[in-house]
């Protein structure tokens, strides 16, 4: 043999370096987050914390998500309260940290919980599945009795902070579903902002004869497609089906091939094939309010978060404008928004400061605090203030109806494609099929989210969806 | 010097065991124990047995997904395989000669290896990008409108393109190895006996190359089954999941299912282990066998 | 000391002199060109985007970038604040390399060699270490009880316990070397400890060049295990920065084209330079002397 067999060990060796290689990008993971199972160290049942007034020195761990482009704005506005507050409790010491985005923040998150290495945690408004994966009533410090509760819109209080009688966290900001405008191309054509279905196309219509790419969306990442369902599913299905979200939380039951779904499928693909630009699915989302801002397209069906990004990637065109998407005949459906709770601050009950976080969450709340914090990052808020700004303009006018957005709404284990995903990124589905496919989807994956049954009752649904 | 040295060797294998143990197969062992029960990740949350729950959920509601995911794997790995390797071949057989510039081709070839999947994946993300890449505006100049990335008939090929791009570097220096493995001898012979180029590439080179095939074959197709990163940066699945690799379907579920729970994401991933296991334990008796036949 | 002299290596272009063909050449020339041209292009253009405008690339991105703007290395820089990633991702690739081959060498040799009862035992032991899943909630488990969680300690720590894979290579170049060696030095009454370092070491260059590289490779371009081991900002290693540049809101291709540069450039010259080596250790394992 020509070919020793140390060779052969060796080539053999490399090769097993190369599987290893390969391997070491195999991802078989679970989610980080975890838990000392059965012997927990913390006390966690201690929500009377009403232990004497710590005296000493304190320090509060807050953790937060990266909210991209107000960041700075975020993170200045926290400075601002922060050292406002310590003048109040000069011996409390606060760190704020920015732990990331989506699943690096999920779990970042999780793990720090876990690991009890934080006071306060950024959470969104609840959903079912908030409630479910993070159980405020065991875990949360009960906010029910501070003072600042008071300033906030009681609906607010009811949909984003509550559960079982009490309030767990302070969500100071909610987050809704528009089509941001380019006005001056707007004013160019002659357009209005649509009223009916009609009103849409005719827009979408009359850019394209102008050689305007009418609307742009990211598909590459597909989950942010949520948002365009979302419109479409609030302005066209929920009308006819008020109770449908409650129905499925309660009860378990859901009927995905009424002619209002269909209906919804069928416009939400159509106004995707004729107006948005053809090549969505290959663009990036975080690039869209980028190339929204270039002047490159009209609109920008997006989160209403998304207004300070356009702003940050300084927009070529003078005004900004936004519209509640309309996707049904009727012009007062077109006018309810999708919303759902945004940044919220939730104290973590195993800490043993729990009298300096009410208070400090307590502070956070109180009008003017909360007024130049709001300022700062421009979202919708919770409370009855004003904003200013190009961004707040432009949204102000929305918020006279809304309404909970079923982006969050699916329970764990629930297999409900809220993105419409396969709907809108290929041509495998017609929207009788697609119905029918969602259904069953739906109706397998029960075992799964059947447990969840029986958790939310209509008590709770008529507070979290307001009827 | 094995007898005398008492107890040095079992010293000299304790930090590695030690290492190896308390980080890589207890957490294993574990993560499949947590596939067979409800864990939601939370502190105060009591955990239940479930046994088999979490599988058959799996082969029931997200049935679909496994089934497309499996599919997409398949052609996966097959594709890449099969080029990748033939190509290495090919181009190692060419580095193997003393034709100018090689070294650098090599050191080109061999880079993205070096540079990672999430580089290699935004960098084609770049070429291939419908609105202003490089590769978008050459198919536009032929007018073919393209999309690649974003279409659901091509987005999978092209993502196979990529990983065949990253990764030949790797196969060829394997192959390279073993090239340079065999004496010069044997080709002389086959001169004398009137061998043409083809015919001794044919006869000699790749039968004398069958463990670094073995080893390349083996390779491709494992890292097929598992990889993630390339793919999520390139169409993260999509579009309209198909792209989703089986490496794709657990590394979205155990990260990105912000409504998965811990434990059926294990379950994903043992079964992952259990399909990679089985064909590599395939694989390896029929490529084994190969090369004792050789 | 392995020779590789004795044996003269089979090139190609023996073969085809051997016969003269001429075409032959020119094909290989060919395909030579189409090779470079594809692995050069894609990473040169990556390079150009790197300094273009942002505006320019969502108009026209092959074009020559003009304005040129070299600004946007400091501007990726000082965003995805690489100053400090750039740091830890040093100490952990330097540490956890160190660390490994060290370790992995000390376990190798005795399995190698049959020195520890069970040999056989351990050798698949490690070796079934390169298929099993990840355990990730587990090893934070393990990391949060020894109190090592979210440190670089901990990071460090985890890495090198992905050992299996570099045990495996140099007990496949340790049975290479000749046994009379440890016979020679064991009459000379040389310690155990002392001829691993003094005597294996050495002649195991290559194979721990080779493990050395692709373990720093690993180690660089781990992005799930900052995630989350390491979520406190400041321990993060340069992949972590690179990834959450690349998923912030907004994307600015270019500055993730700088971005991708920084932090491909360490690697690429240690690649260039370790070159040498590398193939010297591919190959060694190949030839017999």
């Amino acid at each position: 043999m020509y070919v020793t067999r140390r060779g052969l060990l060796g080539s053999m060796a490399l090769g097993a370096a190369a599987v290893v290689l390969a391997a070491c990008s195999q991802s078989a993971p679970s989610p980080a987050s975890t838990s000392a199972p059965s012997s927990s160290s913390a006390p966690t049942a201690a929500p009377a914390a009403t232990a004497a007034k710590a005296a000493g020195p304190v320090q509060l761990d807050v953790i937060s998500w990266n909210s991209g482009t107000s960041a700075e704005a975020f993170k200045g506005a926290m400075k601002g309260i922060n050292d406002k507050f310590k003048q109040k409790a000069p011996n409390v010491d606060i760190t704020f940290e920015m732990l990331g985005q989506g699943a690096t923040w999920n779990n970042a998150q999780k793990t720090r919980i876990a690991a009890q290495k934080v006071d306060v945690t950024a959470m969104y408004g609840f959903a079912p599945s908030d409630i479910i994966n993070f159980q405020p009533d065991k875990q949360f410090v009960d906010l029910s009795e501070i003072s600042a509760i008071k300033n906030f819109d009681q609906t607010n209080v009811n949909r984003f902070m509550s559960w079982k009688g009490k309030v767990w966290q302070m969500t100071l900001a909610y987050v809704g579903h528009i089509v941001w405008t380019d006005e001056d191309t707007f004013a160019k054509y002659n357009l209005q902002h649509p009223q009916t279905y009609a009103d849409f196309q005719h827009v979408g219509d009359t850019l394209k004869s102008n050689n305007v790419v009418p609307a742009v969306l990211g598909g590459k990442e597909q989950l942010p497609l949520n948002r365009f369902a979302s419109m479409a599913e609030m302005t066209l299905h929920r009308p006819k089906h008020p109770q449908f979200w409650s129905d499925l939380l309660v009860q378990g039951k859901a009927d995905f091939t009424t002619p209002e779904w269909v209906e919804t499928f069928k416009r939400a693909k159509e106004f995707a094939t004729k107006y948005v630009d053809p090549n969505f699915s290959g663009i990036s989302y975080p690039t869209v309010a980028g190339l929204f801002a270039a002047g490159k397209y009209a609109m920008l069906p997006d989160g209403s978060f998304a207004g300070g990004d356009i702003e940050a990637a300084k927009p070529a065109f003078k005004k900004l404008g936004a519209f509640t998407a309309a996707f049904a005949d009727d012009a007062t459906d077109n006018q309810v928004q999708p919303v759902y709770g945004d940044i919220s601050w939730a104290g973590l009950n195993y800490s043993k400061n729990v009298d300096s976080i009410r208070s400090w969450i307590d502070f956070f709340g109180q009008k003017d605090n909360y007024q130049s914090f709001m300022q700062g990052i421009q979202y919708y808020p919770t409370q009855a203030i004003d904003l200013t700004g190009p961004v707040p303009d432009a949204e102000a006018p929305l918020l006279k109806k809304t309404a909970v957005a079923m982006t969050r709404l699916p329970l764990p284990g629930m297999v409900f494609d809220n993105a419409f995903t396969e709907l809108l990124l290929s041509d495998k589905y017609t929207p009788d099929s697609y119905a029918t496919f969602v259904q069953k989807q739906f109706d397998d994956s029960k075992p799964q989210w059947q447990k969840y049954i029986g958790m939310f009752d209509q008590d709770w649904a008529k507070l979290f969806f307001g009827s | 010097m094995g007898r005398a040295a008492g107890v040095w060797p079992y010293l000299c294998l304790v930090p590695a065991l030690g290492f190896f143990l308390a980080f890589q197969l207890v957490p294993s062992l574990v993560t499949s124990i947590f596939s067979l029960t409800d864990y939601t990740g939370l502190p105060n949350t009591p955990i239940h047995w479930v046994g088999l729950q979490n599988y058959t959920e799996l082969l029931s509601g997200s049935r679909h997904y496994l089934v497309q995911a499996i599919q997409v794997t398949a052609v996966f790995a097959v594709l890449v395989t099969g080029v990748q390797n033939g190509l290495a071949v090919l181009v190692a057989w060419l580095l193997n000669s003393r034709l100018r510039g090689r070294i650098a081709v090599r050191s080109l070839v061999f880079l993205p290896v070096v540079l990672g999947a999430t580089i290699n994946g935004l960098v084609w993300y770049v070429m291939f990008n419908p609105l202003s890449g490089p590769v978008t505006e050459l198919l536009a100049t032929f007018g073919v409108k393209s999309n690649l990335l974003g279409n659901t008939a091509s987005a999978l090929y092209a993502v196979i393109f990529v990983q065949i791009w990253a990764n030949l570097g790797f196969s060829m220096m394997i192959f390279l190895a073993g090239m340079q493995g065999i004496p010069v001898e044997i080709y002389e012979a086959g001169v004398i006996d009137g061998t043409t180029p083809l015919a001794a590439f044919r006869n000699i080179t790749i039968p004398l190359l069958a463990p670094s095939i073995t080893i390349n074959v083996l390779l491709a197709v494992i890292g097929s089954m598992t990889t993630y990163e390339l793919i999520f940066v390139l169409t993260d699945g999509g579009p309209a999941f198909t792209s989703q690799t089986l490496g794709m379907y657990v590394f979205n579920q155990a990260f990105f299912g912000g409504n998965t729970l811990p434990g059926f994401a294990a379950a994903i991933a043992m079964v992952q282990f259990a399909l990679v296991f089985a064909v590599v334990l395939v694989m390896q008796y029929y490529l084994r066998r190969r090369e004792a036949v050789l | 000391m392995i020779h590789e002299e004795s044996i003269k290596k089979a090139t190609t272009s023996d073969w085809s002199l051997h016969l003269e063909m001429r075409v032959g050449k020119l094909g290989a020339y060919a395909i030579l060109l189409v090779l470079l041209l594809i692995y050069a292009i894609p990473l040169a253009f990556v390079l150009v985007v790197a300094v273009e405008s942002n505006s320019q690339f969502m108009q026209n991105a092959a074009a020559w970038p003009s304005p040129l703007l070299l600004s946007n290395f400091p501007d990726a820089w000082v965003e995805g604040t690489f100053g400090s990633y750039f740091g830890n991702t040093l100490l952990y690739t330097v540490s956890i390399v160190v660390g490994s081959l060290v370790i992995a060498t000390l376990a190798a040799f005795p399995i190698a060699r049959g020195h520890v009862r069970g040999s056989n035992g351990f050798y698949l032991l490690f070796l079934s270490g390169l298929l099993l899943p990840q355990g990730l909630i587990p090893q934070f488990f393990v990391l949060n009880e020894l109190g090592i969680y979210d440190t670089r300690v901990g990071y460090i720590a985890l890495w090198i316990s992905h050992i299996a894979f570099g045990i495996f290579i140099l007990i496949g170049f340790i049975k290479g070397i000749s046994s009379e060696l440890d016979d020679a030095a064991a009459i000379d009454g040389c310690g155990y400890l002392r001829y691993i370092f003094q005597v294996i070491v050495p002649l195991l260059k290559p194979a721990l060049a080779v493990v050395g590289l692709i373990t720093a490779i690993r180690v660089w371009n781990d992005i799930i295990g900052p995630i989350i081991f390491l979520p406190s900002n400041g321990i993060k290693p340069i992949s972590a920065g690179l990834f959450q540049f690349y998923s912030e809101y907004t994307a600015q291709w270019t500055l993730i084209a700088s971005a991708v540069v920084i932090t491909a450039l360490p690697l690429v010259l240690l690649f260039l330079f370790t070159q040498r080596y590398i193939v010297a250790g591919i190959t060694s394992g190949a030839i017999k002397g």
